[in-house]
């Protein structure tokens, strides 16, 4: 595993990255890893999204999410599984590949880690654009 | 009451459907792109979304396209669609603490800690009709992107915004209601398993109203603010922004992130409660949150959660049954719609049963006439 990254760290990036990264990466190591297979093609369901309110501290459910899931396998290395947003059965699959490339293949994991920071980077100039707009909209109120 | 069928029709059922297609394309405008009903009409998904009950921007988006803008039948295509898949997991339980703020404001404080952003909003703006938009193209879009970006590319902003909340401030103070639920081990109901029976725990509730349609929510929080209730809010916080969405799913067994949604929440401080022996007045609270960018039903969820903890229950807004069976935009729309199904029998029955009565009385009435008895009319 690529040190700079922790797990939660490492999904949340992989799941604002951009699908191309991903495939190129994916792609790549599905064509050097052959063994690798799909255990559990991609597939559409639903995560109810749960919330704790503020008022009473009350969790409860918000409504339904879209997500596509895929699960690949590599005999004897272990199990890669990917997540993503709404239905997108290519992406669902390289988060797998990646996933399982991540934390078994640790030939690709330092590739994987410097994609990914790269990727990093450009996720943050786009939060850094979108905090300054919501910045700019700062507001006192005088009361007269 | 029993049902009788009704056969026939199919072709002009079909013919109907065609006919919806060439009303829809016949003015020969290029076709809608789902990425830009996705993005440009961004409001119009989020209340298919939250009324749907399904968080799938693009088929929102697909589905407005196929009602051709109608929201309520957008609706119910995008909770049909969801009726079609199954359910992988229950997200890990996310307090909205954590939300990435786009907008925040109070107009209860006009100092809350983190400052008030007005984020993207057209709140204070003139509903003037903007005829440019209708000569807006490709350039100027790509140009306004290009000045705008720019320009903020050299504000340093705090990234992540997440800030404390008004109502945890005011509880310091001892100025709030204490919380009683939410050990977060008890079991949450969940009305899309079980049927929404009264008196409704407060979760379900909430769940049901998150899923509410905006106009049935907003007219019975209306009725309250005018006066068929004892409400009288102040809206302690608003907030848009991202929650993010992390579950622990089959095949992984530990917590991913799988990515973030945008919510609308909406905190309302009402009138004090208590105040009586031994107890101290506090203001009470109500709460709203919901898919997408939608301030109007996050702010009518949190009145009508507050109108409906009422201990005496006066007007409509404040029983749940009333406003929980009448906000669900689906089954309302359903309902209403379907009273353009053939009613040919029971119209019929009602026909001759009032068919019968005239004759009766007709009788009667001739009767009346020979005797001279019977009930008069009033002059």
């Amino acid at each position: 595993m690529h040190a700079s990254f922790d797990t939660l760290k490492f999904d949340w990036i992989l799941s604002r990255a951009d699908e191309e990264v991903l495939a190129k990466l994916a792609l790549e190591i599905m064509q050097a890893v052959p063994a690798i297979r799909v255990l559990k093609p991609p597939q559409q369901g639903l995560l109810m999204m749960r919330v704790q309110e503020t008022v009473e501290n009350e969790p409860f459910n918000l409504g339904e999410i879209l997500v596509t899931e895929c699960t690949v396998l590599l005999e004897e290395e272990g199990l890669g599984w990917g997540c993503c947003l709404g239905a997108n059965e290519q992406r669902a699959l390289y988060l797998a590949v990646l996933d399982l490339a991540w934390h078994c293949l640790p030939e690709w994991a330092q590739r994987i880690g410097a994609a990914l920071a790269e990727e990093e980077k450009r996720v943050a100039q786009e939060e850094k654009i979108l905090a300054a707009g919501v910045e700019t909209t700062r507001v006192r109120f005088e009361v007269k | 009451m029993g049902y009788v069928p009704i056969k026939g029709g199919l072709k002009a059922i079909e013919a109907a459907e065609e006919l919806v297609t060439y009303f829809r394309l016949r003015g020969g405008s290029p076709p809608l792109e789902a990425e830009q009903i996705r993005d440009q009409l961004r409001l119009a998904v989020d209340r298919v979304m939250g009324e749907g009950s399904l968080y799938a921007p693009f088929h929102a988006a697909v589905a407005l396209k196929q009602a051709e803008g109608d929201v309520l039948e957008a609706s119910f295509i995008l909770r049909a669609y969801r009726s079609t898949l199954p359910r992988l997991a229950y997200t890990q339980t996310v307090d909205t603490r954590e939300m990435r703020i786009i907008r925040r404001i109070s107009a209860a404080f006009k100092d809350i800690p983190g400052g008030q952003l007005l984020g993207p909003t057209r709140d204070y703006s003139l509903r003037l009709l903007d005829l440019e938009l209708a000569e807006e193209g490709t350039t100027h879009v790509k140009e306004f992107l290009a000045a705008y970006t720019f320009r903020l590319d050299s504000i340093n902003a705090p990234l992540g915004l997440t800030f404390p909340k008004v109502v945890d401030m005011l509880r310091r103070e001892g100025l709030l209601e204490e919380p009683v639920g939410g050990d977060g081990t008890g079991e949450i109901p969940d009305i899309t398993r079980q049927p929404l029976l009264f008196p409704a725990p407060r979760s379900a509730r909430l769940q049901a109203m998150a899923r509410g349609e905006t106009g049935g929510l907003m007219a019975l929080a209306y009725s309250s603010m005018r006066g068929y209730g004892n409400i009288h809010p102040t809206l302690g916080e608003l907030r848009v922004g991202y929650l993010p969405v992390r579950a622990a799913l089959e095949g992984k067994g530990k917590l991913v992130t799988v990515g973030t949604v945008l919510v609308t929440e909406a905190e309302v401080i009402a009138r004090m409660d208590g105040g009586g022996k031994g107890q101290q007045p506090r203001f009470t609270l109500g709460y709203g949150l919901c898919f997408g960018h939608n301030e109007v039903k996050a702010i009518s969820m949190a009145i009508l959660d507050r109108a409906m903890r009422s201990t005496v229950k006066e007007a409509p807004a404040e029983d749940e049954e009333f406003v929980l069976y009448h906000t669900d935009g689906i089954e309302a729309a359903g309902f209403t719609a379907h009273w353009k199904l053939p009613h040919y029998v029971t119209f019929q029955s009602v026909l001759d049963r009032l068919r019968r009565r005239q004759e009766n009385q007709g009788k009667n009435e001739q009767k009346e006439e020979v005797t001279g008895d019977g009930p008069k009319d009033e002059v």
